[in-house]
């Protein structure tokens, strides 16, 4: 769906009502080292900061709208209107940042679909970080369907379903569910994303036959189409900067053991504070703010393991999140205090679209070292059209 | 009735259905650069407030004597189609947000530390449930600089919320400054107080507690923003066409109170702003 016109657009603006708009407010700090890109999610302001949190480390945590981070209720991203029977898209960005030091800045808006958390040896270690995308589960009757599983999986996640004879009735192969937390280990299945928000979930009849998988999904872009990744620091290791040595994905075709490229170095703990993208940055083996994918790839459908080694090892508690991200538009700063802005229908006529449930949050790059506590403020209009 | 297509908008010229309005702001309060200041309390045209009434009794603005945009147009409804802004002083260049101002707190004490209830027996005349709706402390008597203070407000869902702490300007703020918009201060540099988990707007504040002192008073102000624009050099008027050079066309409630905030790259004393809105309203 969307406009075949603009004048579709004005009556739905004008008409229908179909517009608004949403105002965020985030403070960067600490300092933002020159030449680097940091993720605003883990920033003080509105939307509340994220901490990344996860009650198991290397868990995929779905992101959304509405669902909070991981287990917690922190909404992390910029509520942009809920689920709508149509297409939403940006009309219009807006940004500003108020510093000493810094100029010019990128601000880029992108989709979170998901993290994987680290810590403490996540952290610190040599080897291979196998990530968690999937877990057996069983199925038993708990007003609905209940599923049983081992890690904890966030509310709302997209899964779907695989088996080695028959799954539970109610649940079929190659279709796109929906997970209804109910505690760390078990949760309800809803057949869309607005039943789940509804509550509205799948009945029990039977357990199914065999042993059965639930994986997760990127939540709005089917195989992780578009879809880039990138380590984000919560909290500082103590010092270190391993380089990313070796990693497995599955691209959006399906391959599996893809590999980012480069060996991309992690920085040493100078610049590995809080919201820093820990592989951005000026010298060689920096590369910001995303992965380098495999040649000919075209988004991420799930990351399977990566292994930091070579360089100098992370030591200390740090926190670290590998997150995946569909990136959406971008706008530039030139100057402090310089608000700019970009008309996403007239200027450059993209209307980037914005999912259902989509978790939006800005990363910024700082071409100087921008100055501590700096208050960065951006407004974005939203229409969409009912189909 | 807003408009079905761009003709209806070129139309609405032709059948008469337009207003204009012109506005002038000759500030006498010092502000400091990076800060954000509210031009309701401007002199000029429109005439100045102080968000003087009643102390912590929510009260409401006069639309007429906001930036003027006529009479109420129900059942059509109406929409800022152009607007332009200009200045020959370097302490307006900057950010500027226009918006409808809903309701206001007057008088919030900055030296006590009691908890302040609010007296609600005005509600949200526009935006009634609050959706989108969001909350600046304006300076009504110079803060003393320092200060932080949280607030208790029903919030867009009918919710009862507790804002997270809030840290005021570490300078003193100025009558007019928004007293949360310091740069480079710890929580600062926000024109928008933030609110707590899931709230996506302000329906009422039921009170405020300062965690320690501010001096000063101030008025905690529930606004609904509707656009920005930006004056990037001096005597060059930035123009905007809704529709054609920004896809959108802001909608004006009947009776709404039209005002702006500024992002004021130095003082705005003594200087000057002026500009015009053009409003259109809907189809026959």
């Amino acid at each position: 769906m969307g406009w075949s016109s603009q004048d579709a657009l004005v009556n739905d603006i004008t008409v229908n009502g179909q517009y608004m708009r949403r105002d965020i407010a985030k403070i960067t700090s600490p300092v933002h080292t020159a030449g680097g890109w940091h993720s605003l999610f883990g920033s003080a302001g509105s939307p509340n900061a994220t901490t990344f949190p996860s009650a198991q480390d290397l868990v995929f945590q779905s992101c959304s709208e509405l669902g909070g981070d991981a287990a917690s209720t922190t909404l992390l991203g910029i509520q942009n209107g809920g689920v709508i029977a149509g297409t939403k898209h940006i009309l219009n960005i807006g940004a500003n940042l108020v510093a000493a030091a810094g100029a010019p800045w990128q601000a880029k808006l992108v989709d979170l679909q998901g993290y994987h958390r680290m810590a403490t040896t996540n952290v610190t270690g040599t080897g291979s970080r196998v990530l968690i995308n999937s877990n057996t589960f069983t199925a038993s009757s708990s007003s609905g369907l209940l599923l049983t599983y081992t890690n904890d999986f966030n509310t709302f996640s997209k899964v779907r379903f695989t088996t080695n004879n028959t799954l539970p009735t109610g649940l079929s192969l190659n279709t796109d569910y929906w997970l209804v937390r109910v505690s760390s280990t078990t949760a309800r299945v809803a057949t869309s994303l607005s039943n789940a928000i509804a509550g509205t979930v799948i009945s029990f009849t039977d357990a199914g036959i065999g042993t059965h998988t639930v994986t997760m999904q990127m939540p709005r872009y089917q195989d992780g189409v578009g879809c880039e990744a990138f380590f984000v620091s919560q909290t500082a290791p103590t010092a270190g900067g391993p380089n990313l040595s070796a990693s497995s994905y599955t691209n959006t075709a399906g391959t599996a053991s893809r590999s980012f490229q480069g060996s991309p170095t992690m920085g040493v703990a100078a610049d590995s504070y809080a919201t820093r993208i820990l592989h951005s940055g000026n010298a060689a083996g920096r590369y910001g703010p995303f992965l380098p994918r495999q040649g000919g790839d075209t988004g991420i459908k799930s990351i399977e393991s990566f292994t930091w080694s070579g360089g100098t090892a992370y030591t200390g508690s740090g926190v670290v999140a590998l997150c995946i991200a569909r990136p959406l538009c971008d706008i530039a700063i030139p100057m402090s205090g310089m608000w700019s802005e970009r008309d996403l229908v007239n200027q450059l006529p993209s209307l980037p679209e914005v999912k259902n449930g989509a978790c939006l949050g800005w990363l910024l790059f700082s071409t100087g070292a921008t100055t501590n506590n700096s208050p960065f403020t951006t407004a974005i209009d939203f229409g969409w059209s009912i189909t | 009735m807003g408009f079905r297509n761009v003709a209806q908008v070129a139309a609405a010229y032709e059948k008469g259905r337009f207003s204009y309005c012109s506005f002038r702001k000759v500030p006498s309060q010092g502000t400091a650069a990076g800060n954000w200041v509210d031009l309701t309390m401007a002199a000029g045209n429109p005439v100045p407030q102080y968000y003087a009434s009643s102390p912590l009794e929510a009260a409401v603005l006069n639309g007429d004597k906001g930036i003027f945009h006529g009479d109420e147009k129900s059942p059509y409804t109406k929409f800022i189609h152009n607007f332009g802004i200009v200045t020959p002083s370097i302490g307006f260049l900057g950010q500027f947000t226009i918006m409808d101002y809903l309701l206001y707190y007057p008088f919030v004490d900055g030296d006590s530390l009691d908890i302040q209830p609010f007296i609600n027996d005005v509600t949200l005349p526009r935006f009634t449930d609050g959706e989108g709706v969001y909350v600046m402390a304006v300076a009504s008597a110079p803060t003393l600089g320092g200060g932080s203070f949280t607030f208790d407000y029903i919030d867009h869902a009918g919710n009862s919320k507790t804002s997270p702490v809030i840290s005021c300007n570490t300078t003193a703020a100025n009558i007019a400054t928004l007293i949360t918009s310091q740069q480079a201060t710890v929580a600062g540099g926000l024109p928008f107080l933030p609110l707590a988990e899931g709230s996506r707007g302000v329906r009422r504040i039921t009170g405020v507690t300062n965690i320690s002192a501010i001096g000063g008073l101030f008025a905690l102000v529930l606004v609904k923003p509707l656009f920005d624009t930006a004056i990037r050099e001096v005597s060059t008027m930035t123009e905007i066409n809704f529709v054609n050079l920004r896809p959108i066309l802001p909608k004006v409630e009947d009776g709404a109170y039209l005002g702006m905030i500024c992002n004021c790259s130095a003082t705005v004393a003594g200087g000057l702003l002026t500009g015009y809105a053009n409003f259109i309203w809907g189809n026959d």
